[in-house]
């Protein structure tokens, strides 16, 4: 895993960034301050066993992250990628789940003075197999740079995205985005999700619904919850109950094969569940 | 179902002093709890200005409550309270980023308010014509 070893103190420190506080705290334990100092105080070791924690920190941690995660059914044949555009895999289990990190390369725009410049992450993705479906996971990275700077920034683009990736370990023909319609409905018919924005097909129409205030669509307001349970689902937003899981919402885009988690769940592994709850459903 | 003495003021400020059974129905097929002036305005055909008037006095008269909303950029209501000063200081909404849905915290002070009306549930107290 030279991808991170050989990488700067500040790389190692934004990729520890991505994961919870509370997450950095119980495994670090005994180092003590804000997330900024926790991160590069763990950054600055780059030994093997401190490289070889981070790593299992980040596969054991990475499902509390905010995650764009896109499923795949999958043939048969279909193996995990022994690499990833400008990116490395760090951790296997084989043939049931790698993790990679990848090099992204901000291009920015400082101003007061105007000066160009390279913001550099290392990117966490895991990529799952199940017998039927082939999981891909993005964690997100954060869009602001400017807090990483003192003053005015732009983002001028990125060396490598989400598209890029994708693109490149789907070009065996192997996999096809998974229709998730079913799964989902299924544990929105139990109860277990309520949605408080759908976006769905018609027969002569896209038409979306945001309920006021989050409320749940389904509770509210049945007669939309009966006419979408027959149409095809877009991007739609769903709720968790906070005593069923940490993953208080998530989207999805069911027809895509696409879920997004949007904000750091705090159990490890509630994302595992969702994920799984909807594949087993479908 | 909008109460009658709602219905009965309203005919009151009306040009001519009388509802039609289509207007009737159409007020009366509001939702009480979430009236907008252009609900009003349009089931009545008038101007922007009478349908505010008609909906103040009923609210006058303590047949309606006044509240306000508070808009995500997308036009979501994110908040309602019965009074400005209650609207939580910030308001979760959503935007898009990259094709993929986004959680944002946005200060109330920042979005855009809108007004609306709902029944008076403790109405009933108070008589036809009385000002409340």
């Amino acid at each position: 895993m030279p991808i991170i070893q050989q990488a700067t103190i500040e790389d190692r420190k934004r990729l520890l960034e991505l994961f919870p506080l509370a997450n950095l705290r119980q495994e670090w334990p005994t180092i003590k301050g804000l997330k900024e100092e926790i991160c590069y105080s763990v950054a600055a070791d780059a030994t093997q066993p401190q490289i070889d924690k981070v790593t299992k920190f980040i596969n054991e941690n990475l499902s509390c992250c905010k995650q764009h995660v896109y499923i795949f059914s999958r043939d048969a044949s279909a193996t995990l990628p022994t690499t990833v555009p400008h990116g490395e895999k760090i951790l296997e289990e084989p043939g049931v789940r790698s993790l990679y990190a990848i090099r992204v390369s901000y291009n920015i725009v400082l101003r007061d003075p105007l000066e160009d410049g390279v913001l550099e992450f290392l990117w966490p993705v895991r990529i799952e197999l199940t017998p039927q479906y082939f999981i891909a996971r993005f964690v997100v990275l954060e869009k602001n740079p400017s807090s990483y700077f003192d003053r005015p920034v732009y983002v001028g683009g990125k060396t490598v995205d989400e598209k890029a990736v994708l693109s490149e370990i789907t070009a065996s023909g192997l996999l096809s985005p998974a229709d998730l319609n079913k799964g989902i409905k299924k544990l929105w018919a139990d109860g277990l999700i309520d949605s408080t924005r759908t976006k769905y097909k018609t027969s002569i129409s896209t038409a979306s619904e945001a309920m006021d205030e989050e409320r749940g669509i389904k509770e509210f307001n049945p007669e939309l919850y009966a006419a979408v349970q027959a149409a095809p689902l877009y991007t739609t937003v769903f709720q968790i109950p906070e005593d069923k899981s940490s993953v208080c919402t998530f989207s999805t885009d069911p027809s895509n094969g696409i879920i997004g988690f949007t904000r750091y769940s705090e159990k490890k592994g509630d994302t595992d569940i969702v994920i799984e709850q909807i594949l087993t459903n479908n | 179902m909008l109460s009658n003495k709602f219905l009965q003021t309203i005919s009151k400020l009306v040009p001519g002093g009388t509802l039609s059974a289509k207007e009737l129905q159409l007020l009366s097929s509001l939702n009480p709890d979430k009236i907008y002036v252009e609900n009003v305005r349009s089931i009545l055909g008038v101007s922007h200005r009478s349908a505010v008037r008609i909906l103040e006095t009923a609210v006058r008269q303590g047949l309606f409550k006044r509240g306000i909303e508070i808009q995500c950029p997308d036009g979501t209501v994110a908040a309602s309270a019965d009074a400005e000063e209650k609207l939580p200081v910030t308001v979760h909404c959503w935007t898009e980023e990259e094709g993929h849905p986004k959680e944002v915290e946005l200060p109330t002070e920042s979005l855009t308010k809108t007004t609306f009306y709902r029944l008076n549930d403790e109405s009933d107290s108070i008589t036809f014509g009385q000002t409340a």
